[in-house]
């Protein structure tokens, strides 16, 4: 649980150092070039500001994650970008395989023989579409370094 | 020649209609999907269509057009995930009605809306296409800046209760479609020196991550803790003809729609991702329900629905009569125009008239087309809602990266669409809302493009400043947002100011 007073002024800061950060990229460019990001920035600024002084009268609570169980939810998150990345700039069918066949192993909510091989079936199904539709028929190919 | 009987003998022909049921299931397909478009569809058909009679090859393409548009609801209002970026309004209230056993209505509503909204738009390319086409091309630059400006103008309504978090939302993602090359001065911005964020932050994988992965992501809640975030399926026999009944009672909503995304469809530059934004916040503003607008209303859906739609209609006029395309899947229309051999111009319409109304009625068939299909693919989608959860996780994440990858083959866009997804998470858990940014997102570009083009065209006038204030195009959309802003404001101190009375 947290503050809802406390949430909101993480936020502003957060946004304003992200601000700031934005603004050292913008050296260097010309008048024209910079205009509409400074001035968006401005805003952005001015509205956090904004938002961290009027949390000041807030009292309530919140809870981040609520009911999803956080060490599932980084799982899945964790497992979520290795498979983007192994997709990305490994082998695509290999991680998105693996990546696939691990979440729904760790998603299903009782593991019996039945419930894997449904797993794995529904796995090869979504690959097959993915190499049947997007490659074959789309003419769409995905990554493949090492195989 | 406008000649009913070539027309009808064209249209009568089975093959054509079966290439184009054909056609407007794929092209509702390319629009379910999340990464591909109506678009990608026609420019992938071109190709097959070069053996065939123009006028069958058009209503192919024409048919893959309407389809798409109406395609994007489908996720939209299932798995609160647009399929195009035209679709972003449609889960304001598609999926709330979803959540509350109502798919299957919001399925027809978004069907429904999508076939008046094809017809009317293709009622105006047919019988107003000149003096409309004469119109539209005095907008320009400043217009299109004061459009987006207008557009922006829906933050109010979508962070009810909360407008500074919507604000800040909004600006966030205006920032991230500063990101790359200035439109104007091909100056890097925001890149960190890497030759990856040089093209900029594509706006469809953004949308994916922004909606998608947060969608999964809080289905990981287990079964049974709390209230499920995936909606219910509830049989609902006969519905259809309820919803149709519903639909002509507010008839308003649909023609104020179809005029929006008419005359914004044809302004190019703008197209269907503007319209629909505009269409949304007018029909809330005239809405005697406008307080139940995003808690799943069929005001909600047939608004945006219709616009979308309308704007297939509208991006055709500039594109026929003037060679000017309205939005992105027009361009490419264009393209399969000359190459058939037809030669835009006002001259089209008498040149090559059969060709051009057997097209134009045509996409009024292929609407009915869609129409029939749709009703049977309904009840199929809906059915999606019956899958186990962890198979939709897992199926939301997969199609997440493979969408995003299919836009541009590039990996960059599948890293976007993962930042935007946990980005988004957090931005639903801190209450500043995903639709905001989205909104950002999608007009930064074109609203920094009308922006500069602004300021060049006005270096030849007295005051640059007063080049953004002094065309009556554009006073009409300032007017038009200041109108908004002041009903909005008037809207929130409302309910505070009879409870302060109600206090007393």
């Amino acid at each position: 649980m947290i503050g809802e007073r406390t949430a909101n002024i993480i936020c502003a800061c957060i946004l304003l150092v992200f601000s700031l950060l934005m603004f050292h990229e913008l050296e260097g460019l010309s008048p024209e070039g910079r205009i509409f990001p400074e001035y968006t920035l401005y805003c952005l600024m001015g509205a956090s500001l904004l938002l961290a002084l009027l949390s000041l009268r807030l009292k309530g609570t919140f809870s981040v994650f609520g009911k999803i169980p956080v060490r599932r939810w980084l799982a899945i998150v964790g497992l979520f970008l290795a498979e983007v990345f192994g997709a990305m700039f490994a082998s695509f069918m290999a991680s998105m395989a693996v990546g696939m066949f691990i979440m729904l192993l760790i998603l299903t909510p009782k593991l019996t023989i039945k419930s894997v091989t449904g797993d794995f079936l529904f796995m090869a199904g979504f690959m097959l579409f993915f190499q049947l539709f997007f490659a074959s028929l789309m003419h769409i190919y995905f990554p493949e370094y090492i195989f | 020649m406008f000649d009913p009987l070539t027309i009808l003998a064209n249209l009568s022909d089975p093959i054509t209609l079966l290439l184009m049921a054909l056609s407007a299931s794929f092209g509702i397909i390319m629009g379910a999907v999340p990464g591909l478009s109506g678009t990608l569809g026609i420019a992938l058909l071109l190709p097959f269509t070069f053996g065939l009679e123009p006028a069958t090859a058009l209503l192919m393409l024409g048919s893959v057009y309407c389809g798409s548009e109406y395609g994007g609801s489908i996720p939209a209002i299932l798995i609160n995930t647009p399929g195009t970026a035209a679709a972003l309004c449609t889960t304001f209230d598609g999926y709330p009605m979803a959540m509350r056993g109502e798919a299957q209505k919001a399925l027809y509503t978004a069907l429904i809306a999508s076939i008046f909204g094809g017809m009317f738009g293709v009622c105006a390319l047919l019988f107003l296409s000149e003096p409309l086409a004469r119109v539209c091309m005095k907008f320009g630059a400043p217009e299109q800046f004061w459009l987006c400006v207008f557009a922006l103008t829906i933050i109010a309504s979508l962070s009810s209760g909360n407008v500074l978090k919507g604000v800040i939302g909004a600006l966030l993602g205006l920032l991230l479609a500063c990101v790359g090359m200035d439109p104007v001065t091909a100056q890097p911005r925001f890149t960190f020196n890497t030759m990856e964020l040089m093209a900029g932050i594509n706006v469809v994988p953004g949308l994916i991550g922004l909606f998608a992965i947060p969608q999964a992501f809080l289905l990981l809640r287990p079964a049974g803790a709390g209230e499920s975030p995936m909606a219910p399926y509830v049989s609902a026999p006969g519905v259809i003809w309820k919803t149709a009944v519903q639909f002509i009672r507010r008839i308003w909503v649909a023609l104020l729609s179809g005029v929006i995304g008419v005359i914004v469809g044809i302004m190019p530059g703008a197209g269907g991702n503007i319209a629909t934004f505009v269409a949304y916040n007018e029909t809330k503003r005239l809405s005697k329900n406008r307080d139940k607008f995003g808690t799943g209303i069929m005001e909600g859906i047939m608004a945006p629905e219709v616009c979308n739609n309308a704007v297939v209609g509208g991006a055709q006029i500039p594109m026929l009569t003037l060679g000017i395309p309205g939005s992105a899947p027009a361009a490419v229309m264009l393209g399969a125009l000359m190459t058939h051999g037809l030669k835009p111009g006002f001259s089209l319409f008498s040149t090559q008239g059969d060709i051009v109304y057997t097209y134009a009625v045509g996409l009024i068939v292929a609407n009915i087309l869609i129409l029939l299909l749709g009703s049977v693919f309904v009840r199929i989608f809906a059915r999606a809602l019956q899958i186990p959860q962890h198979f939709l996780v897992v199926a939301i994440l997969s199609l997440s990266v493979v969408g995003a990858y299919s836009i541009n083959n590039s990996p960059t866009d599948v890293l976007t669409m993962a930042f935007c997804g946990l980005l988004g998470f957090f931005l639903i858990k801190f209450k500043f809302g995903v639709a905001p940014m989205a909104l950002g997102l999608i007009l930064g570009g074109t609203m920094e493009e009308g922006f500069k083009l602004s300021l060049h065209l006005a270096a030849g006038e007295e005051s640059t400043w007063l080049f953004f204030f002094s065309r009556p195009q554009s006073l009409v959309l300032i007017a038009l947002t200041v109108l908004s802003l002041a009903w909005s404001f008037w809207k929130e101190l409302g309910p505070k100011k009879d409870k302060k009375e109600g206090k007393a």
